[in-house]
Parts: C-alpha cells; structure tokens; sequence
C-alpha cells in the first residue's frame, strides 16, 4: 500500500465517519507513513514540529486514534508501557523483543493467527484480531553475556526507556526535549508552571548562552529565559 | 461600578486602560510593566465609571509582589465590578488558566481577546461563538495599541453589569472533582465572600492567607478534616495539591484553546522572528547591546547639547532684562532672580536632556529590547550575585529612581529585593544625568561624562559583589518572558515621553524654583555664607571644592538637578570654569552622582523595604560618595596634566 492510496481510504473513512477532513489529519498519516519502524504518539509530534508543521498535539493524538480504526496504523503494545504505532504495510506480522537492548524483530508465522482464532472461538468470541508479543534475549546480547560483563553503563530499556534523563542545561542548543521534573523551590517551580513549563510539555532549546547564561526556551509560541541554576533543576527527556 | 481589568504580564491592559482613561499607566511591553494598580475614570452613557489597572499576574497563586497587590485588590473589591478580562490572543491557551481562575470568583465578566493582528500575523484563528459557548462569556476582540475594538470592549463590560453574564462551571478531571466536591461539603459549614467553588480550589492551592479565614471560620474538626481530604488526594496522586490543580488547569485551558482555535501557518515570513538571531547572539548581542545604549546616550547628549546654550542665553537675557527694570538690590529682586533663575534652570538644563532621554527610554521599553537585555546580562548579573531580572529594574532607574525602586517588586526575595533597591539608587537617574552631561560633559568632555557612566557601572557591580557576599543566599535566579518585538507608534513614544515630562514639571520644577528662590533669600539674609562656613571643612577640606558649593549640595538632596541650577547661581555666573578647575568640575559631579539619592527616592525605599534599610543604604551611598569624591580630586589631575 502506497501513501497515495492511504489517503484515499483514510479520505473514505473520514467521510463514513462524518469527521473533518482537514490537512492536519494528513499531515499526521503522511509522518506515520514516512516514519520508518515504530513510533509513540509524542516521537511522531516532535517529528512533526521538527519539520514545521503546525500540528497541536492533540491533533496528533485524535488522528493517530482515527488512523488505527481505519487500519491503517496498528498499535503495538512492547511492554514498557508506552504505545506505538506503524504503519499497516506489510499485512500481519508479529514482533519478537529483545529484552536487553529493546531491539524489535519482526517475522511472520501464519500458525499463531489460526491458533489465535481456534482459540477464541473455542472461548465463545467471534474472532476479529489478535494482539501478542514475544521476548527474549537476541543473539548479539546472549553471546555477549556469556562471554564477559563488561557492557558498562547499560541499562535495561523496559526501566529507563531508549532516551536518556538529564537537567536541561545539560542539553544541546536546538534540541526540543519533553520535561520530567522540576526540582527548584517551590516558588520557582510555581512561577515556571504558570509559564507553562511543566511536567509533560514540550520545549524547544532555542538558545543558550556561554558561561552559565540563561537559556531561552520556546514553549506554545513563546520565548521564556530561565536562568542557568533554575535550567540546571529541570530534567527532560533529551 | 467600576471595571477592573486583569489579565497575564505583558497582555495590554495598561494600553487599554490609557486610551480610556487618558494617559495615567506607563504601558510597556515587557512583563510586570505595572507594578500597582492605576485608578482612573471613564465616560459611558453620561456616567462616570471608575477603571482599575492592575498589575499583570500569570494565576491567582501569586509569586511576586506586584502579582501579590493584583490579587489581594481582586479578591477584596467584590461589590459592584465587572472584571474585564485581558487576554493576550496569540497566546491563548496560557491565558485561559488566569481565565478559569477568575471564573471561579462567579462575578460579572467579560473576556477581551486583545492584540488579535498578532494572533492573526501567527495563523490562530479563534472562534469568538465557541469560547462563549464554553465559558459562558461575553468576547470582545480588539488591538488596543490601535484603538479597534475598546468602545465595544466597554460597552459589554458596561451590559454585563445590569446583565451579569453566568460564568461557566469548569469541571476538571474524576479525581479532583471528588476532591474539590468533599472540601466544599465542609466549606459549607460556614459563610465566605466569596463562591465555595473558589474557596474549595484555594485550599487545593493551600493559600495561606484563605488557609487562615478557614482556620478562624471553621470548627477544629472541621477544619482538622479538611487537611486529611487533601493529604488523601495528594498520596492518590503521588502529587503535591498546589501542582496538581495547576495541571488540571493547564490541561483544561489547552482542552478548550484547542476546541476554540485553529491554527494554520504564519501569514507571511515576519522578519521580527530573525532579529533575535543579532540581538540575543552570544556575541553579536553585547556588540550591539553597547552600541544601542552608546549611541543613545550620544544622541542624548548631541541634542542637550545643541539645545542648551540656546535656551540658557534665553534665560541669561530674560533675568538681566528683569533685574533691569526691578534693581539690582531689594529682597524682592532677590526673589525674582531666584525665581526665574530656577524657571531658566528647568528650561535651559534639564529639559534638554530630559527630553531625549525619556523618548529614548520610551523607545527601549516598547520594542521590547529591555528584556532582551535582561537576557543578556543575566550571566554578568549572577557573577554579583543577582540575575537578570534585577536588570529591569536598573534600567528604569536610569529615568527615575522612584519607579526604579518601585520596580524591585518584581524580583522574588527580599534580599534580592534590598540588593537591586541599593544599585537602583546608585544608577545615575536623568536628574544626575542632566548634571553629569550639562556639566561634566558641556564644561569638560563627552569622554569624562562617558568615564563617570562607566566608573558608576564598575561601583555597582563592586557594591553588587560585596553586598551579596554580605548576604550569602541563593537567588532564585531569572524565570523571563522574553516579549515580542513591537514597532512603537510614534504617539505611543510621544505619550509616554509627554507623561514622564509632566511629572517633571509638576513635581519636580516647582520645587526646583523653590530652592532657588530659597537660595536666593538665603543670600539676601547672608545665611549661605553661614552654611557654607559650616559646611567648609568638608567641601574644601575633605574634597577641595569652593566653599560656595555647600548650600548646592544641601539642596542636591530634594532634587539632583537642583545642584546643577543652583551652582550657577551660586557661583555668580554660567560659566562655571570661570570659576573651578575641571577637576573641581568632576569632582562635584562625582560627588553629586552617588550621595544619598534625593528625598523622594529615600521615600520609595521606606515604603519598598523599610525606613531602617532606606537609612543603611543612604548612609551607604554617601560614604562610596565621600571616597569616590577624594579618590576623584587626587587622581584627576593625573589625567589632565
């Protein structure tokens, strides 16, 4: 299936739907299409804002919703909590997860889909789809266990998550980075909620200076300097 | 009736405020331009209608001072207001969380959309229909700076009074309904000025002030259960409560910014968005930061310059045809050439100077470069123990101390506070400024008054360094809404400019004429000699002056300019190297530049900190004003031999 023609099925289901048909929702499948392996809701944001798209995040949200039911996307579940999506190209086919590095194999095994559906009717169920992962330790990573321990520093991804937690003034000039915790007083944390700064949103790096300057971040359209000792307690997601 | 408007930092209210009530509220465009309310009257259907300008605050939780006033004002004047609720449209959805917070207070409301050219200049499109639909509210769109929209702004606010409109309830997430459901149920148990909804989301917000009116108001029991209803809210969301109704209101202000807007791309590339890459550069920025306030202060001076001689012959030809015709001896004649020596001063010294300046001042303020040099200095700022936002502050001291002191209200502790207050007083105010040009820089050299601009940026950092040594505690640190960059029309300029001049004349002249009658009187009875023979140890001893200059310094203290005049008077003519060296000349300046800031920047400091603290920090600037001055008369003639 190319873009092209999931356009015209998502224009279709659109139309079913009686939802809007705006150029936003496109804009989220097209990224979707063009995103390559699996993405979350927020990586496929960031990807949009990195190309200056004019996309709020709940657009992404509702449209990545509205994709999955036109099976166009499918949702995956790896355990980690987080839920990712990618694009319904290649027909059906299951993932094996690595449980050291997180790398995630796809292959295709007719037998689980027909023992998936026996099941369920055994059950009672009119079968309509399945949804399971497997998990292991790949090669690379059994080998090397066995081997030595000196893989230093690495960290389970089902605990940390593939990005790494630091202060924000640790951070690159240009990064957009998703913000954990704000550890300053409580003053400051209270000023810099009321500036939108707080746990969960999105802010761009737009500047830094040298020598313990400020930084200037750019939050919903608009630039906020925070100083380097307030940048320096905030952890993101970077 | 009156109106109240409020709104976040930054978002308008004093622009509209000025172009109803006339020119009354500095507007500015950067963040807490306003530091206490502003009261004036406006004219709707043959009644006059009181209109409050309030300070900007981001929420009702308060962080600073000045936001502090916003909300004790908001919260005790319930009776007979219609709160107009400014909203800087471009950024919507951050403004919507004041929004849900003054829809809790269930009074009558409008809600004005302002600056809607930016917000279209950015692609947001608003649907007025659908944000009164949801919050139950009257929209009026307008662009205050160019007038559209304020009549019917007023007109609504005016319906809305006879006809209050129902403010929607806002209902937050399963959770913190529960909460606020259960505090209520036991709020009601007793009786508030204000709504139980209120009430209940101020003691999410552990408020201290209404966490006490509930104490006295409720039963021990009562009261005791209340703690336990937030301490089971804030274990089930591993959360402190102040945050978490923060967040259900970030997360409803966005659901409704994006059920009421749309956002498409920008109309056109604007060019504004390119010049933070020059101004904000980590190098190019200071390069021009030194070249814009370089070059404004050399026009500055050009103009006084050009100016001055001219008016000062006017005035020189005025008195001698005045002492003509009314003798040269006589008290009355005393008096006449006082007066009009002190009329001449006002026109011939000051406001030359004073005139650019303040368009000058005006100009930095409104393109909103001032918090781009707040940015800037931020790192210089923290070396002595400060950070940026002590900046905006100084900078406003270069026109006025008083609102320069009165600014300090936007920095967060009280040391921060006492610190900034003590350099404020220290930066040369445009009073010290026309004595430093009209002196220093008309009688010696550009460079000199150039010199004494620098030497006092080096005093203050010292003093910056050493006072917070003296007082080691962590800043807070800079937390800055960098505004958008704004041509300022030119009537906006020549308002603003206008309104500062005004206070000159009305303040400050009268009692410039006053000092030289005063002087003048004084001669007459042959008291300045007494004085100056009082004063003599210390003028000529201490810092080698004449001793004629003792009363001028005496009467420095009610105005700095007053100095200036006064020395010409004193010295019996003009030109003032007649009679002194250069060095005498920088001396004096020097001298005049750092002693104790006069009279009513002392008040400000009284009523800003304490009069304990206002004393310190006279006594302090008239001790660095006593070594600066012998420093000055010992190290000067170096340079000029």
């Amino acid at each position: 299936m190319d873009l092209l023609k999931a356009r015209e099925i998502f224009t279709e289901f659109l139309k079913r739907g009686s939802s809007r048909i705006t150029p936003e929702r496109f804009e989220v499948l097209e990224a979707a299409f063009k995103f390559k392996g699996h993405f979350g809701a927020d990586e496929l944001y960031v990807a949009l804002k990195n190309k200056n798209k004019e996309v709020s995040r709940a657009t992404v949200y509702n449209s990545l919703e509205l994709l999955t039911k036109s099976n166009l996307l499918i949702k995956r579940n790896f355990g980690d909590g987080a839920t990712r999506y990618e694009a319904n190209l290649r027909g059906s086919h299951e993932h094996i997860i690595c449980t050291e590095c997180g790398k995630i194999t796809e292959f295709s095994a007719p037998e689980i889909k027909n023992d998936a559906k026996m099941l369920a009717e055994r059950l009672g169920y009119d079968f309509s789809g399945y949804n399971f992962n497997l998990y292991g330790r790949c090669r690379e990573h059994a080998l090397k266990n066995a081997e030595t321990k000196k893989d230093k520093g690495f960290k389970n991804p089902a605990e940390s998550g593939p990005e790494k937690k630091r202060s924000m003034a640790d951070c690159p000039q240009g990064k957009t980075v998703k913000i954990l915790e704000v550890n300053s007083g409580k003053s400051s944390c209270m000023s810099l909620m009321n500036m939108g700064i707080a746990q969960g949103t999105e802010v761009l790096i737009k500047r830094k200076s040298p020598m313990k300057g400020p930084l200037l971040l750019l939050i919903n359209d608009t630039e906020i300097a925070v100083g380097y000792s307030i940048a320096k307690k905030i952890m993101v997601e970077c | 009736m009156e109106f109240i408007l409020i709104g976040q930092p930054n978002c308008g209210k004093s622009t509209i405020f000025n172009n109803v009530a006339g020119y009354k509220s500095i507007a500015s465009n950067f963040p807490g331009a306003t530091v206490k309310f502003t009261k004036g009257n406006i004219s709707l259907y043959n009644k006059t209608i009181g209109v409050t300008d309030l300070p900007g605050t981001y929420s009702l939780q308060s962080q600073d001072e000045a936001e502090k006033d916003a909300v004790t004002y908001l919260i005790n004047h319930h009776k007979d207001v219609v709160l107009i609720n400014v909203i800087d449209a471009s950024v919507l959805s951050r403004s919507l969380e004041l929004t849900l917070q003054l829809m809790e207070l269930s009074r009558p409301m409008i809600i004005v959309l302002n600056m809607m050219d930016e917000a279209r200049a950015k692609g947001i499109r608003i649907n007025k229909e659908e944000l009164t639909k949801i919050t139950g509210l009257p929209v009026i769109e307008t662009v205050a700076k160019k007038g559209e929209g304020i009549k019917e702004c007023f007109d609504k606010a005016y319906e809305a009074f006879f006809n209050p409109p129902e403010p929607k309830e806002v209902v937050y997430s399963k959770n913190a309904e529960i909460c606020l459901g259960k505090i209520e149920s036991i709020l009601g148990q007793a009786e508030y000025q204000w709504p139980e909804r209120f009430c209940a989301c101020k003691v999410l917000e552990k408020d201290s002030h209404f966490d006490m009116q509930f104490k006295e108001s409720l039963s021990a029991e009562s009261y005791g259960r209340l703690h336990e209803i937030l301490l089971d809210y804030e274990a089930e969301e591993e959360r402190g409560a102040e945050y978490m109704i923060s967040f259900e209101r970030h997360a409803k202000a966005f659901e409704i910014f994006e059920s009421v807007s749309r956002v498409g791309s920008r109309e056109k590339k604007d060019f504004k968005l390119k010049l933070d890459n020059i101004f904000m550069h980590p190098v190019l920025g200071y390069i021009f930061m030194i070249m814009i306030l370089y070059s404004g202060f050399w026009i500055i001076f050009k103009v006084g310059n050009l100016l001055e001689p001219m008016f000062l012959n006017l005035v020189a030809n005025t008195s001698r045809l005045i002492l003509a015709k009314y003798g040269t001896s006589g008290l009355t004649s005393a008096l006449l050439t006082g007066a009009v020596e002190g009329i001449g001063g006002g026109v011939g010294i000051v406001i030359p100077y004073l005139v650019p300046f303040f368009i000058f001042l005006a100009f930095l303020e409104d393109t909103g470069y001032l918090a781009r040099i707040a940015y800037l200095l931020d790192g210089f700022m923290h070396k002595i123990g400060l950070h940026g936002t002590s900046v905006v502050p100084m900078i406003l001291g270069y026109g006025c101390s008083v609102p320069g002191v009165l600014a300090t209200r936007i920095l967060k502790t009280p040391r921060d506070k006492f610190i900034t207050a003590t350099l404020t007083s220290l930066i040369p105010c445009s009073a010290r400024m026309t004595v430093i040009f009209g002196l220093v820089g008309f009688f010696i050299s550009m460079k000199a008054a150039v010199a004494i601009y620098v030497l006092n940026l080096v005093i203050i950092a010292a003093t910056g360094k050493f006072l917070s040594k003296a007082m080691p505690e962590v800043s807070p640190g800079l937390i800055l809404e960098i505004p958008r960059y704004n041509i300022p029309p030119v009537k906006v300029l020549a308002y603003k400019s206008w309104f500062r001049l005004k206070e000159f004349i009305l303040v400050a002249w009268p009692l410039l004429i006053l000092g030289s009658v005063l002087l003048k009187s004084a001669e007459f009875f042959h008291l300045d000699s007494a004085i100056n023979n009082f004063l003599s140890p210390f003028t000529i001893g201490i810092l080698g002056l004449p001793a004629a200059l003792g009363v001028t310094m005496l009467f420095g203290l009610m105005r700095k300019e007053l100095s200036l005049i006064l020395l010409f008077s004193a010295l019996g003519t003009s030109n003032v190297l007649l009679k002194m060296t250069g060095t005498q000349v920088f001396t004096f300046s020097i001298f005049i530049t750092f002693y104790i800031p006069c009279l009513a920047t002392i008040a400000a400091l009284a009523r800003e900190l304490n009069w304990k603290k206002a004393i310190l920090i006279s006594l302090l600037t008239f001790s660095l004003a006593i070594i600066l001055g012998v420093a000055s008369r010992f190290i000067v003639p170096f340079f000029t031999a």
